[in-house]
């Protein structure tokens, strides 16, 4: 029944694959040792009428603020849906718009010195919003992302939770199949 | 319209799966990104720590900045006796002064910011710093001075103490030898430092110290 239901979406909707840069800025406290760092991602999307399910893995690495062999390596891999609002349709091959999304993940981490270091890993949830330009068989993109990683430990009858914020602004080119 | 809405409820149900299948491979979490951005050694003005050493009472506090040896540094009452730390984000240091008495008088053999932990704390990190010189007292007193330390990022622990839990301490091994005539010594401790906190325990040989309550400052 899955098989089925998934051949039908596969015949009916349109696929996207593509990558993207930008920057991401460290908040809720990161900020105060890390610096701003290069973003890198992959994409690939299925969009049926305003919605596009998204599997995305991005990575950064932040360094320390003053001069260190330390780096923040951030590596995210997540599951996510879009929901397009089209503005404008100047042709029937192209429309541009504005577009809502949320997804959830994981993010593996890791914290090296030198020659050694710390691994990791946390759930993740992003919301995001951004612009967007379809034209024939590219989609042009850019937007903001608040990523949020969830940390937690309990010790004894205590749990700390810690809540990490990563802001994202990319861009992106992708592929409409 | 009508024909759509099952399929995409179909495909939003496939992404949620998804996520939650993502979600359980990050399992509990590592409270890596928790470490990162902790602060392992604060010390803002006001700050106040008591520890039990060996049975007695022993109050640390941060009084202010100050500048010593044309260094601005903070400093820190331990016990009521001035001791005097900068902290970068690399590295904190603290004034250590080496005096020798000679016919009642107190000449300096050493006097300088030596290096006490290597930030930001990651497992495994090791840093040392050795210091030597020659220093000639009352014209023919020839003393040789050596300070070493290195220290070692051990082990990330979970630490109970009187105050309360503390998890993800690091724990920070240390070895510090002075050659310097009748002032020669040898010390290895482990200090315990907590986010937020600072130094929660601190083992030498067996004496151990512990935290009993921290007031943050500002």
């Amino acid at each position: 029944m899955l098989s089925l239901l998934i051949a039908s979406l596969l015949v009916t909707g349109g696929f996207e694959a593509g990558g993207g840069v930008g920057v991401v800025f460290p908040a809720s406290g990161l900020e105060s040792n890390h610096s701003d760092a290069a973003l890198f991602g992959v994409n690939l999307g299925y969009k049926t009428g305003p919605s596009r399910f998204m599997l995305d893995y991005g990575y950064a690495g932040l360094h320390a603020k003053q001069a260190s062999p330390y780096r923040l390596d951030i590596n995210e891999l997540s599951v996510g849906y879009g929901h397009e609002f089209i503005v404008g349709r100047p042709a029937t091959t192209s429309d541009w718009g504005f577009e809502a999304s949320a997804a959830a993940g994981v993010g593996l981490f890791g914290r090296t010195l030198g020659s050694v270091g710390e691994t990791g890993k946390s759930p993740s949830g992003h919301l995001g919003v951004g612009f967007f330009q379809r034209q024939n068989h590219s989609r042009l993109s850019l937007g903001l992302d608040n990523i949020v990683f969830i940390e937690s430990q309990s010790a004894g009858s205590a749990r700390t939770v810690a809540l990490t914020d990563l802001i994202e602004l990319k861009g992106g080119v992708t592929y409409v199949f | 319209m009508s024909s759509n809405s099952p399929r995409r409820a179909a495909l939003v149900a496939l992404a949620a799966v998804a996520a939650l299948w993502l979600g359980s491979l990050a399992g509990c979490s590592d409270m890596t990104l928790f470490r990162a951005e902790s602060d392992y050694f604060p010390l803002m003005a006001s700050s106040r720590w008591t520890y039990d050493v060996a049975g007695n009472t022993a109050i640390d506090s941060v009084a202010g900045d100050s500048s010593v040896d044309d260094r601005a540094c903070v400093v820190v009452l331990r016990d009521y006796a001035p001791e005097y730390w900068t902290k970068q984000a690399t590295e904190v240091r603290q004034l250590t002064r080496l005096t020798a008495n000679r016919d009642g008088q107190d000449y300096v053999l050493e006097e300088r910011y030596g290096l006490v932990y290597q930030l930001p704390f990651v497992q495994g990190a090791t840093w040392s710093e050795s210091f030597r010189d020659t220093v000639v007292l009352m014209g023919t007193d020839t003393v040789f001075l050596k300070d070493s330390l290195s220290g070692h990022v051990a082990a990330i622990e979970d630490v109970a103490t009187p105050a309360g839990t503390f998890v993800q301490c690091y724990r920070v091994e240390t070895h510090r030898e002075v050659e310097a005539a009748e002032l020669s010594f040898t010390a290895d401790y482990a200090e315990w430092l907590a986010p937020g906190v600072g130094l929660v325990k601190r083992v030498t040989g067996t004496d151990s110290t512990v935290l009993t309550g921290y007031e943050p400052g500002h």
